[in-house]
């Protein structure tokens, strides 16, 4: 079944950090129907809101963004086993 | 001091010793850097072979390895190497020169776009065009790839960067952050064992990368809990450890296929349910609660549903659990080890093969049995001989094993070996390579002549690319496509051009006096060993089915 997802990414906005996101979605299986990407208050650090369609469990690409170097902060509409990038327990 | 004096600098700084690499038009003020620099640079002959060896260097020492390449084709050369390094988590530095920053994007001659180009395979990756950059982006490189899960991390420098004087500069050291398991975690871990009736360890690559397998061997015999291995797990606790049922999978042993899926506990371990270790992903396990340590939170959850997860620093992890259990847990699940035990004794290796041909298994067994004298490191090729090496020869150390896990590249060993020779002098390393798999980096035998180094490769020739034959053969009703090799060079003449010794044998009678002289030389030598060409690697689990669903040599 086919879901969407609303993701905000905050990232800084080092060179390639918008590549290596996009990057990431489409080769885990994301499908990309709404990007924006605005400056924000962090230090050069953008906003950047994504909806996605997938038909793949959501929640690992939570922990593969929040894996980027660049990236700062992940927060995604599905709260479910987010719990899993977030250190033991 | 010029931008590329700078990096020659920082990287000596941060121990690096050993560099390889090969020269070309956009790195070379960093070449003219490294002259009288004191690091030790190998030239190999090909920039895949550079960082292959790299990567052998890094795991046959856990130091980082650095390789070094032009702009374009050079670049382009090392992706190989680096998705490699990047599939198995080996901590690696690509340096790479790149066009003068005015002339990036214009199509300029050797101008490739290797930041772009490798963004997949790469932890993280800089293109350094403004020496203001260039302090910060070292630095940060460094430690990127160290930290957490290791992984390669590319600097792409334009070449006037590298000419640049640089003035005024300012760091920012990145600062080490480990993570503790909290008590109430290991609490957790240490009640599930408790509770389990059939526990089993599952290990993995990122047991070594965590500079655990002490910790992990101490854990394995305080609980007597039996364990399987991964192939990049093997030696993370000794091969003929009694708790050691051997390396689950594809071409696992039976023992350890079989008590994966009867365990009721399975405690992951720096491994990763990599679809070659589990099968069918929906059958493997089927009866057990998972625990999985893993430093990377993404790897939590990723394909395998867990109880239990623990991503806080290894080492304090397991001796935590080790602190906080009773010895062997009062025994309660005996049964199970008695159990797991006899399954390894009775379905062991058998090596009595009649005839007169050489059996690849017998001769991997008596070599490793006659290795045991001094510190050996063996490295792979790809394919049967890969799988005989991890299934026939016993290992005390991960770092004695390098084999390309998780890309599966044709061309890693003869590079790599000579890597792991760098990093362990005085180590006997023996590259077992096949026929398809050596010529994709034979090149390489120049350089263990350039640099005397005594590396040995055993050379399995069954004149075809014998894996690929092997799944025509089970998988495609026989239907032979592109694997004869029978027009193979003579490999003994081969290495003689390059000046190397070389020694070839065709009979089982021969085995045992060519493997000493082997063994024994001071010098680099290759024994080049004529095998049956339809011999299979068994048991396999066919790609598809359940782990339990192995076939053996009279099913095919
Ligand atoms: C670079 C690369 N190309 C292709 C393959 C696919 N492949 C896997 S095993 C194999 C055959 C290897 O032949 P050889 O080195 O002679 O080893 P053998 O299986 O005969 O022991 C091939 C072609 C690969 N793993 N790597």
């Amino acid at each position: 079944m086919t879901t969407s997802t609303n993701i905000n990414i905050i990232a800084k906005n080092t060179m390639g950090s918008l590549e290596r996101i996009l990057r990431l979605l489409r080769h885990r299986g994301f499908n990309v129907t709404f990007f924006q990407a605005n400056r924000c208050e962090l230090e050069d650090g953008l906003n950047i809101t994504v909806q996605v369609n997938t038909e793949r469990e959501s929640s690992n690409i939570f922990c593969q963004l929040n894996k980027l170097t660049d990236v700062v902060e992940v927060n995604m509409n599905y709260q479910q086993k987010l719990r899993s990038c977030l250190g033991d327990g | 001091m010029r931008g590329a004096d700078y990096l020659i600098k920082v990287l000596k700084e941060h121990g690096v010793d050993t560099i390889f690499g090969y020269p070309g038009g956009a790195i070379m003020p960093v070449y003219d850097a490294l002259v009288e620099s004191g690091i030790k640079h190998i030239l190999c002959r090909h920039e895949q072979a550079a960082v292959f060896a790299a990567d052998g260097y890094s795991r046959s020492s856990s130091k980082l390895g650095v390789c070094l390449a032009t702009s374009g084709p050079g670049a382009t050369n090392l992706i190989t190497g680096i998705a490699n390094a990047y599939m198995d988590s080996i901590p690696l530095l690509a340096i790479t020169g790149q066009v003068p920053s005015n002339l990036i994007g214009t199509d300029a001659f050797q101008e490739v776009d290797i930041f772009g180009l490798s963004m997949p395979v790469v932890k993280h990756s800089f293109l350094v065009t403004s020496i203001d950059e260039l302090p910060n982006a070292i630095y940060q490189a460094i430690h990127i790839a160290n930290e957490g899960r290791p992984g390669p991390v590319l600097i792409d420098i334009a070449k006037d960067v590298q000419q640049e004087t640089i003035q005024g500069i300012t760091v920012e050291v990145p600062k080490a952050q480990i993570d503790i398991s909290d008590k109430e975690t290991i609490a957790k871990v240490v009640e599930l064992i408790s509770a389990a009736q059939k526990p089993l360890f599952y290990a993995g690559g990122g047991i070594e990368l965590a500079q655990a397998c002490d910790s992990f061997a101490q854990l394995v015999d305080h609980l007597q809990v039996p364990t399987v291995t991964t192939l990049k797990g093997i030696g993370a606790i000794p091969s003929d450890s009694s708790f050691n049922l051997g390396m689950l999978g594809m071409h696992g042993t039976k023992a350890a296929n079989n008590a994966v899926q009867a365990c009721d506990l399975l405690i992951a371990v720096g491994a990763r349910f990599d679809d070659r270790a589990t099968g069918n992903l929906e059958h493997f396990a089927p009866n057990a609660k998972v625990i999985h340590f893993d430093c990377d939170p993404a790897e939590i959850n990723k394909l395998k549903e867990v109880e239990l997860q623990i991503t806080g620093e290894l080492n304090h992890a397991l001796q935590s659990i080790k602190d906080a259990s009773a010895i062997n847990n009062g025994k309660h699940y005996q049964a199970w080890l008695n159990h797991c035990q006899q399954n390894k004794r009775k379905l062991s290796f058998k090596y009595n093969h009649p005839g007169e041909t050489i059996y690849a298994p017998a001769l991997l067994n008596r070599l490793s049995d006659i290795t045991k004298d001094k510190a050996t490191i063996i490295t792979c090729d790809v394919g049967q001989h890969q799988m005989w090496v991890a299934q026939h020869m016993a290992f005390n150390h991960p770092a004695e094993h390098l084999s390309s896990g998780g890309l599966g590249a044709m061309g890693y060993g003869l590079p790599s070996a000579i890597g792991a020779q760098f990093a362990n002098p005085s180590a006997r390393v023996i590259n077992v390579s096949g026929d398809g798999s050596i010529m994709m980096n034979i090149q390489e035998l120049a350089t263990l002549i350039r640099y005397q180094l005594p590396v040995k490769i055993l050379l399995l020739d069954n004149q075809r690319l014998g894996m690929v034959r092997q799944w025509q053969h089970l998988f495609f009703e026989n239907r032979f496509s592109e694997i004869d090799l029978s027009d193979n060079p003579d490999f003994s003449m081969v290495a003689n051009a390059f000046g190397i010794h070389a020694k070839s044998i065709s009979k089982a009678d021969e085995v045992e006096n060519a493997l000493q002289e082997f063994i024994h030389n001071d010098e680099s030598y290759l024994l080049h060993v004529s095998i049956d060409p339809d011999e299979n690697v068994w048991p396999l689990v066919p790609p598809g089915k359940s782990n339990s669903e192995y076939i053996e040599e009279n099913c095919s």
